[in-house]
C-alpha cells in the first residue's frame, strides 16, 4: 500500500506489487527471446567457420586463416554467444523462481488469512445463541446494541473482515466450501422460508427525466455524485442512469450509474435495489438487478438508434450499485454484448469477483467502512485494479459510526481526493476511463433515467384432491 | 587468383548483421535492469543483466572484428597472383 500524499492509501494499479511481478515476468520472457536470438547467432558464426570458402582461404593463407578460425571459435564457443545464450536462459529461470516465490508467498499469506476467518467465525457461531440473549438483555437494560456494534465497528473495522469466513459459520473450520458457495447455501435456506430469494422478471420503467442538475460525469466525483442524485428518496425506487458520451469519430460511449441499497427487508418487493440482491450479487447469482440495468442500458441505446453496436461501457456505483457493476462485469454474457472499459465503485465489497484484466477498476473505499471488507478478502493487487482507502477518521470525530463511514456523501468528498491525486496508478484508472468521463466535448452528451422494478412470478396454484 | 573472395565477403556482411542483433539484445537486457523491483535480489539480478549486457556488447564487437579479419583475407586472396 502506498500514500500518494495526499491522505490516500493506493494498492494495485501499474504502481502495484501484482504489476510488478507481471514486469518481473515479462523480463525473463525477454531473457528467454534474447537466449534465442543469441544461440541464432552462435550458430551462423558456426555455419561461417565451417563455410568451404574459409576453410579453402584457410589452406591459403594458413597464419591469417589460423587467426580467424580462432576468433569465429571464440565467438561461437562458451566464451563468446554460446555461452552467453546459456547464461541468459539460466538468468531467466532465476527470475522465474523469484516471480513464483513472490506469488506463492501471497498465496500462502491468503490462506493462512482465510483459514483464521474461518475458524474464528466457527467459533463464534457456536456461541450465537449465548450472544444473541446477551444481545436482548443489553436491549433490555436499555443498552443501544446496534448503535454499539456500529461504534465497534468504526473503531474495528477488521472485525469485519470476519464476514468473509461465512464458510466457517456453515461448515466449520477448514470446510471445502469457497465463499461463494457458503453465500449460496444462506440464501437457499433463507428462501425456504421466503427471504432472501427472488423469482419473477424486471421491468423497465420509461425513461424519466434525470434530476434538475444531472450532468454528464466528467470526473470520478461525478461518477460519485451521480449515485448520490439517484439515491435520494425524490428520485424514486431503484433508479438507474444511462449517459451516452459522444467520442471523436461519431461512436458513442455509455456510463450506467447503478443505486445503492433502499430496501432493507429480508423480504424480496418490487424494489430490486434491496438485501436479497445484496446476498445473491455476492453469492454469484444471477439477479432481476443485473437483469433490469442491462434492460436499461439496452433501453438507452435502442432510444439513442446504436442498439447491438458493441459500444464500450463504464459503470459505476455505490454499495450495492459497486457490487452489481462487478458483477455484470465479470459476467462474460454481458461483456459479450457491451464491452465493459472500466468500474468505477464506493464502498462495495468487489475483492471475491472474477474480473478480467481488460476491465479497468477504480474501488474507492474507506479505513472505517465495514462494508468493502465484507468479503474478509483485500482487492487483488493487479496492473487493471486500483484501491484507493481514506482513513476518514477525522471527518467522523463528531459521531464515529461505521454506518456514516460508509455514507455516498462521504465517497463524494473521497472521490474529488482521487480526482487530485497524483499516485501513477491512480492517473492510469483516470486516463483509462477518460473516453467515458469527457462529458460534452464531442457533442451533447444524453442522460436517461430509468425505473426497475421487480415483478414476482405467478404463483402456481395446485389444487389438492380430497381423499 | 585462388580462393572465393566474394563469398568471404558475403561471410564477413553476415557476421556484421549478427552483430548488430547481438548488440540490439545487448540494449535489451541492459534496460531490464531498470525493472522496478526494489530487494537484496533485485541488486543481484541487476547485477547479472549488466554483466550479460557487457558480455553481448563484446560478443557484437567480437562478431565485428572477426568480419575484419575475413575482409581482410578477401583481400590478400584477390591479391594473390
Amino acid at each position: 500500500m502506498r500514500s500518494d500524499g495526499s491522505g490516500l492509501e493506493v494498492t494495485g494499479g501499474q504502481g502495484g506489487v501484482g504489476a510488478a511481478l507481471e514486469d518481473l515476468s515479462a523480463a525473463a520472457a525477454r531473457l528467454v527471446e534474447t537466449a534465442a536470438e543469441t544461440a541464432e547467432a552462435a550458430v551462423v558464426v558456426l555455419r561461417v567457420a565451417t563455410s568451404p570458402a574459409v576453410l579453402l582461404a584457410a589452406l591459403l593463407r594458413p597464419v591469417e586463416g589460423a587467426q580467424l578460425e580462432a576468433g569465429l571459435a571464440d565467438l561461437a564457443g562458451p566464451r563468446g554467444l554460446g555461452g552467453e545464450a546459456v547464461a541468459l536462459r539460466a538468468l531467466a529461470s532465476a527470475l522465474r523462481c523469484c516471480v513464483l516465490a513472490y506469488a506463492a508467498g501471497e498465496r500462502g499469506v491468503a490462506q493462512l488469512v482465510e483459514s483464521a476467518q474461518d475458524t474464528a467465525v466457527w467459533v463464534v457461531s457456536r456461541q450465537l445463541p449465548w450472544l444473541a440473549t446477551g444481545a436482548l438483555a443489553l436491549e433490555g437494560a436499555g443498552v443501544d446494541v446496534p448503535g454499539a456494534a456500529d461504534r465497534a465497528a468504526f473503531v474495528a473495522p477488521s472485525l469485519v473482515d470476519l464476514a468473509g469466513g461465512v464458510e466457517g459459520a456453515v461448515a466449520g473450520p477448514a470446510t471445502p466450501l469457497d465463499y461463494e458457495e457458503a453465500l449460496v447455501l444462506l440464501a437457499r435456506a433463507g428462501a425456504t422460508t421466503g427471504r432472501l430469494s427472488e423469482a419473477g422478471r424486471a421491468v423497465v420503467a420509461d425513461p424519466r427525466r434525470p434530476a434538475a442538475g444531472a450532468r454528464a460525469p466528467t470526473s470520478v466525483a461525478d461518477l460519485v455524485g451521480a449515485q448520490l442524485d439517484l439515491g435520494q428518496a425524490s428520485a424514486g425506487p431503484s433508479r438507474v442512469r444511462g449517459v451516452q458520451v459522444a467520442q471523436p469519430d461519431g461512436s458513442s460511449a455509455w456510463v450506467a450509474v447503478i443505486p445503492g441499497t433502499q430496501d432493507w427487508a429480508p423480504r424480496a418487493g418490487a424494489n430490486p435495489s434491496d438485501v436479497t440482491s445484496d446476498l445473491l450479487l455476492m453469492a454469484g447469482e444471477s439477479t432481476l438487478l443485473a437483469a433490469g440495468v442491462t434492460q436499461a442500458l439496452e433501453e438507452a441505446q435502442a432510444q439513442a438508434g446504436r442498439a447491438g453496436l458493441g459500444e464500450p461501457v463504464l459503470l459505476a456505483g455505490h454499495s450495492q450499485g459497486g457490487i452489481a457493476a462487478a458483477a455484470l462485469a465479470a459476467d462474460p454474457i454481458f461483456r459479450r454484448r457491451h464491452p465493459v472499459g472500466a468500474i468505477v465503485t464506493s464502498g462495495a465489497p468487489i475483492a471475491r469477483m472474477a474480473l478480467p484484466p481488460q476491465v479497468s477498476v477504480l474501488a474507492l473505499e474507506h479505513a472505517q467502512d465495514p462494508v468493502p471488507r465484507l468479503e474478509g478478502a483485500p482487492n487483488p493487487d493487479r496492473r487493471s485494479w486500483v484501491t484507493v482507502t481514506r482513513d476518514v477518521g477525522v471527518d467522523l470525530t463528531a459521531d464515529p459510526r461505521a454506518s456514516r463511514a460508509h455514507d455516498a456523501r462521504l465517497y463524494l468528498a473521497t472521490a474529488r481526493s482521487v480526482d487530485q491525486s497524483s499516485s501513477a496508478s491512480v492517473r492510469a484508472a483516470r486516463q483509462g476511463s477518460a473516453p467515458f468521463l469527457c462529458g460534452d466535448a464531442n457533442g451533447p452528451a444524453v442522460i436517461r433515467d430509468y425505473s426497475l422494478r421487480r415483478v414476482p412470478a405467478p404463483q402456481v396454484l395446485v389444487a389438492r384432491s380430497a381423499g | 587468383m585462388q580462393g572465393d573472395p566474394t563469398e568471404l565477403r558475403r561471410l564477413a556482411g553476415a557476421l556484421r548483421l549478427q552483430g548488430d542483433r547481438v548488440r540490439l539484445q545487448a540494449v535489451r537486457v541492459r534496460a531490464l535492469g531498470a525493472v522496478r523491483w526494489r530487494s537484496p535480489a533485485a541488486e543481484v539480478f541487476r547485477g547479472r543483466a549488466r554483466a550479460r549486457g557487457a558480455a553481448l556488447e563484446a560478443a557484437a564487437e567480437g562478431a565485428w572484428a572477426v568480419a575484419g579479419r575475413l575482409e581482410h583475407l578477401a583481400v590478400l586472396l584477390e591479391q594473390e597472383p
